[in-house]
């Protein structure tokens, strides 16, 4: 579904990203772990269009998406979230989620001018979106609460959710588990899977190996801004490779 | 005592549609304008100059709208990747070369001397007190179209994402929105509001030069909008009203002081002014009212 191919990414003469073949199988959890400074957070931004590649592919569902802008990426089913929760403070948790709804005709100046019935009615179907997303997650109760109020796990929830708005294909999750208390890990992991059972696909970038193990169907291990290896959660962690990938790096 | 108060009041609602923009601008979309007085010079001269060559004046006030409206396009698009100071920077810079435009360009903008004798809206129907206030109503009706088409921006998925713009950029990015899209529309919208209240200015005067359109222009405008409160537009008129109190109402500072001289009446007037911005600054940062929020839970349980 989601396939990297030979991705390349360099900082003047620091190669920080050189992808063989990674392959994010639709409606699977993919992991991605590494030592610090492997590259994970750069091929995310790579993918993510934050940054443009300087060579190689990026496909989704056989479209060629590579080095296109985020909001291009968004309208072809690609949205990632962020390492620190990057929460719209001064929005409310509502309006967060009503944002990243695609297609509004208010988002034009003539029409929140003069078509206000039928921005009222979209607003409307949006509105409904966006309570069942927070209903499962039980924060539709704060709904017209300033999302900076938020605490880190939710914050967290909340940007899963944003993304969700965009009924997109694949998340990337960049770092999940940080700063989130482990209670709000559980309410987190249980509702990836559940959006995963609904199909959606998800490549997960986190050190918290336990949420990898519960999350993930396989996991890549990256070094040096390149996937070493692939496979299960178990073939992964007990691979000597692995082990000196990440021990190695310390010495 | 009522032409004084005409007066005032137009001064006001000039400067609140300035604040208007900015708080369009700035205060929701986060694009910092300090070159708001080059645009403001801009809809006054095209309105004078278009007066002036025979244009009706409600023409004429259109093509000023129109003006600072694709002025303002232009430099939120060449500036596209600049934001924050340097945005500030280059909106200066804008402002500044208008201002030599105005003095140099001698055959057009009449240089330092600048234009005199521009034809007011609807002078043959009243003169003298009826038609200061008949300018008022005017000026009202104009600041009511201006406030009624900056509040349905606000509230409508438009306003919500020059908001989410202003909080970071890169989310709205990532959510599917085209950024720099959305920065030259909300630059313009704030223009046409500029747009309308240069030829107010230009109208109401009759006489411009480049000196009324300084610094202070863009000074005033800021105050209005962070007293008021960022983003919010019954905030910002407050505000516009309070500074202009705080401006005009200190003049009468040596009526209730005799003892103090000119010069130290004038300097005692410029210290409370500061005193006044820095205690709200620290008592109530947000300023008077808080930005628009969409409340949508109530009734929806």
């Amino acid at each position: 579904m989601l396939k990297i191919s030979s991705l390349t990414k360099t900082f003047g003469a620091f190669r920080a990203l050189n992808i063989g073949q990674i392959n994010i199988p639709k409606g699977q959890v993919t992991g991605i772990v590494g030592p610090n400074g492997a590259g994970k957070t750069t091929l995310f931004n790579t993918v993510g269009g934050a940054f443009r590649p300087d060579g190689g592919s990026v496909t989704l569902d056989g479209v060629d998406i590579t080095g296109l802008a985020p909001h291009k990426l968004a309208y072809q089913g690609l949205v990632r979230t962020f390492q620190i929760s990057r929460d719209l403070g001064a929005l409310t948790i509502l309006e967060n989620l009503l944002l990243a709804r695609p297609n509004q005709s208010g988002e034009g100046i003539a029409a929140a001018l003069f078509s206000r019935s039928r921005i009222r009615a979209e607003e409307e179907k949006a509105i409904e979106h966006a309570r069942a997303l927070l209903r499962r997650v039980d924060l539709w109760r704060l709904a017209d609460q300033s999302a900076a109020n938020l605490s880190g796990g939710q914050k967290k929830l909340l940007e899963v959710l944003r993304a969700m708005m965009l009924s997109p294909k694949v998340i990337l999750l960049d770092e999940p588990a940080a700063g989130v208390a482990p209670t709000m890990e559980g309410v987190l992991v249980d509702f990836i899977l559940s959006l995963k059972a609904e199909g959606v696909t998800f490549a997960i970038v986190e050190h918290d190996m336990e949420m990898i193990e519960r999350l993930c169907d396989s996991v890549y291990v990256m070094t040096e801004g390149h996937e070493m290896m692939h496979g299960s959660f178990h073939e992964v962690t007990t691979d000597p490779r692995v082990l000196e990938a990440y021990l190695g790096s310390m010495v | 005592m009522i032409g004084y108060f005409t007066a005032i009041l137009i001064f006001v609602i000039i400067s609140a549609l300035i604040g208007l923009a900015l708080n369009l601008q700035w205060g929701q979309a986060g694009m910092v304008n300090f070159g708001i007085f080059g645009f403001f010079a801009v809809g006054a001269y095209v309105a004078g100059l278009a007066a002036m060559a025979g244009v009706p004046t409600l023409i004429a006030a259109l093509l000023a709208v129109v003006a600072t409206v694709i002025l303002s396009a232009l430099v939120a698009l060449v500036s596209a990747r600049l934001r924050e100071d340097y945005l500030a920077i280059a909106t200066l810079a804008f402002a500044e070369a208008v201002r030599l435009f105005l003095l140099n360009e001698t055959w057009l903008t009449g240089g330092a001397n600048g234009l005199p004798g521009i034809p007011r809206p609807l002078s043959k129907v009243a003169s003298g007190l009826n038609y200061e206030l008949l300018f008022l109503g005017l000026s009202i009706t104009a600041f009511a179209l201006c406030f009624a088409f900056a509040q349905l921006l606000t509230v409508s998925p438009f306003g919500r994402v020059l908001r989410a713009l202003r909080e970071d950029d890169l989310v709205a990015s990532t959510l599917g929105k085209t950024t720099l899209s959305f920065r030259v529309r909300a630059f313009a919208a704030g223009g046409a509001i500029i747009g309308v209240a240069g030829s107010l200015h230009a109208f109401y005067f009759t006489y411009i030069d480049p000196t009324q359109f300084g610094a202070f222009v863009t000074a005033y405008a800021f105050m209005a909008v962070i007293a008021g409160g960022r983003g919010s537009n019954i905030g910002l008129l407050i505000g516009a009203v309070s500074v202009m109190v705080l401006l005009e109402g200190t003049r009468f500072l040596k009526d209730f002081m005799p003892f103090l001289d000119a010069g130290q009446a004038a300097s005692l007037r410029l210290i409370l002014i500061g005193v006044g911005l820095i205690l709200l600054l620290i008592y109530r940062p947000q300023g008077f009212v808080s930005e628009y929020r969409l409340q949508a839970k109530q009734g929806r349980e």
